[in-house]
């Protein structure tokens, strides 16, 4: 166990520094001037020893992996370099979005988590009742619904005809709940269908494949009431499919964040993403890309680990 | 009883009633109507892309200063943007971009991630293992922001953002063939073409890739949709293919700077979007249910 844990964390470690690897080769390939890229300020002004100068100060004259080195090294550290946008440091700037994500994201994680569940338990126990079919309908809807479309009708329904929710700004749930409440509704309801659509399907295609089992029909014949069957018996064992689903949604849900925070003026790090590529701020957008990837590679890494402790038929080798 | 001799038959069991065409595609259709409706509202799409000059009413950048912001109507069926531009027209034009923006993103992902899973499952070892770490990588990245800055780095166009999606579907492919190549590598008729002295490359194309494709087609339905949606995503945010070009994406873009005096016009192509991805989606879990009835899901 310790030797599997150890050797996937290294294996995640490796993939993040590929990772740091690739958006570095992305950035620096971007089209025109490096020094713009970097700083946001066009070189057309200056002579030909100006520019050298100036590359020179940015490091920019040396060999790319050193480029690399010093950067990833920096990184490292919590220095993700200078904003194109507005010359603060990246890393400042992207601490101070986080609360608004991380409050965004959680809501709409366990809004999603309990739907998901819920819902995939009644229509795989209901199989065949028109709530089954409606929570298949949702389900494959909330699929295939962009998060855009999802958040644009929302908005002309309840912001635009109704009156009842604003859209803009934040407010930090422990200050005043009750406005932060009314604020995260739209876009947390948005992004927690994304993750309870699949999580649906999935709970339940997973329960009704492990009612079907013999230890099942075992636990019904003892004389079990039904409810003790589905929670105690079936529900531990079905879960185990959903947890990986869920791990693996989280790409989607920081992808959705992206859209669903500029849409709702949430000013989170998705919101952040969206500013720095029309501002062109490359420094800015490659530390988010890279903080991303750490997020997703880190909780499938902990999914990983989780699953091998939650069912003990998995071999570690 | 005429001239075939039929096994069955003579065994007075069942005989498997003889199809024409028709009645085969009745057949299929009474067994996944839903994919079956899928299929044929994605065939429709792609002639309404392809035919798109003759169905469309007014051109796809006809402005008409005069007719701003039209409620739906006779002369303009789903009204008029703020250009005065026919949103009909639009939406019929803005299927060439996401059909095939969707396609060549499926092709460009194709021809990445097969040999990747096929090259990684088939020969194992430190070649796999470095082969898996590359997908991973380019897995890590949230899809969309992938795209996003690979586009940024090409400029975003038609065969850009393509190629973009490609590359960040790319993965998906990978795994998906990999594991069906495990599978197959110690299959006996492997051993069989191995003793018989077929050298890697030919047991690779010959022998695994024609059994391993069924799958494929699965993914490739079923990553069409993400595409789909993803290129939508990418005009949304201003990223995708360049205006006036029309897209769905930019339609809902310019729509939500709109919503308080034109609310109407979101729905066009929010509803075309999310008829075709749904209809991709549904048609890869039925292709799933057909091709692969082993992985069967709900």
């Amino acid at each position: 166990m310790t030797r599997y844990v150890i050797r996937s964390t290294s294996q995640s470690l490796f993939v993040v520094v590929l990772v740091s690897m690739l958006v570095f080769a992305i950035m620096r390939a971007l089209p025109g001037d490096p020094v713009a890229a970097l700083t946001g300020e066009s070189v057309a002004g200056y002579d030909a020893k100006q520019v050298e100068e100036l590359k020179a100060s940015l490091g920019l004259d040396r060999p790319i992996p050193v480029q690399y080195g010093d950067w990833a090294w920096d990184a490292i550290r919590g220095d993700f370099g200078k904003s194109a946008r507005n010359h603060l440091a990246v890393t400042g700037e992207i601490r101070s979005r986080l609360i608004a994500s991380v409050q965004l994201g959680l809501v709409a994680l366990v809004l999603g988590l309990i739907i998901g569940v819920a819902f995939g338990i009644i229509a795989a126990l209901r199989q065949g009742s028109i709530i089954d079919t409606l929570v298949t309908l949702v389900a494959m809807s909330g699929i295939a619904v962009p998060t855009f479309v999802s958040s644009m009708l929302l908005i002309w329904v309840f912001t635009v005809e109704l009156h009842w929710l604003p859209i803009g700004g934040f407010v930090n749930i422990w200050d005043d709940p009750a406005l932060a409440a009314k604020r995260l509704a739209m876009p947390a309801g948005v992004l927690a269908m994304t993750i309870a659509a699949p999580i649906m399907r999935h709970t339940r295609s997973s329960l009704l494949e492990v009612l079907r089992y013999d230890y099942i029909r075992t636990a019904r014949a003892k004389g079990l009431p039904g409810h003790s069957v589905v929670i105690r018996h079936a529900l531990r064992n079905s879960l185990l499919p959903v947890v990986t689903v869920a791990g693996l949604r989280m790409a989607g849900l920081l992808e959705g964040s992206v859209i669903v925070e500029s849409m709702f003026s949430v000013p989170g790090i998705g919101r952040l993403a969206v500013a720095s590529i029309s501002a062109r701020d490359y420094p800015t957008l490659q530390a988010i890309v890279v903080v991303f990837a750490i997020i997703t590679v880190a909780v499938n890494l902990l999914v990983d680990i989780l699953y091998t402790l939650l069912d003990p038929t998995i071999e570690y080798s | 009883m005429n001239d075939e001799l039929s096994l069955p038959a003579t065994l007075g069991l069942p005989v498997a009633r003889k199809r024409g065409l028709a009645g085969r595609a009745g057949h299929t259709f009474r067994r996944y109507p839903l994919a079956s409706i899928s299929a044929c509202i994605i065939g429709l799409m792609v002639l309404m892309a392809v035919i798109a000059p003759v169905i469309a009413p007014y051109g796809p950048t006809e402005a008409d200063g005069l007719a701003s912001l039209n409620t739906p109507s006779a002369d303009h069926f789903f009204g008029t943007d703020r250009f005065g531009r026919d949103v009909f027209s639009r939406v019929i034009y803005g299927s060439r971009v996401s059909l095939g923006v969707g396609l060549g993103a499926v092709l460009v992902a194709g021809l990445l991630g097969l040999p990747t899973g096929m090259i990684g499952g088939y020969f194992g070892g430190m070649v796999d293992a470095l082969l898996m770490r590359v997908t991973d990588t380019f897995m890590a990245i949230p899809g969309l922001l992938l795209a996003l800055s690979l586009v940024l780095v090409l400029e975003p166009s038609f065969f850009t953002v393509a190629l973009a999606l490609g590359i960040a579907a790319f993965p998906g492919y990978a795994r998906v063939m990999r594991s069906r190549v495990l599978s197959l590598r110690s299959a006996d008729f492997v051993m069989a073409a191995r003793a018989l002295g077929a050298g890697h490359t030919r047991i690779m194309l010959r022998h695994i890739l024609p059994n391993a494709i069924a799958p494929m087609i699965v993914v490739a339905s079923l990553s069409m949709g993400g595409a789909v949606l993803a290129e939508a995503g990418l005009s949304f945010l201003g990223v995708g293919v360049r205006p006036p070009t029309p897209t769905w994406g930019a339609m809902l873009k310019d729509s939500f700077a709109l919503i308080y005096q034109a609310p109407w016009l979101m729905s066009f192509p929010g509803a075309a979007i999310f008829i075709l991805i749904l209809s991709l989606n549904l048609l890869g879990d039925g292709l799933r249910d057909i091709l692969d009835p082993r992985q069967r899901r709900a």
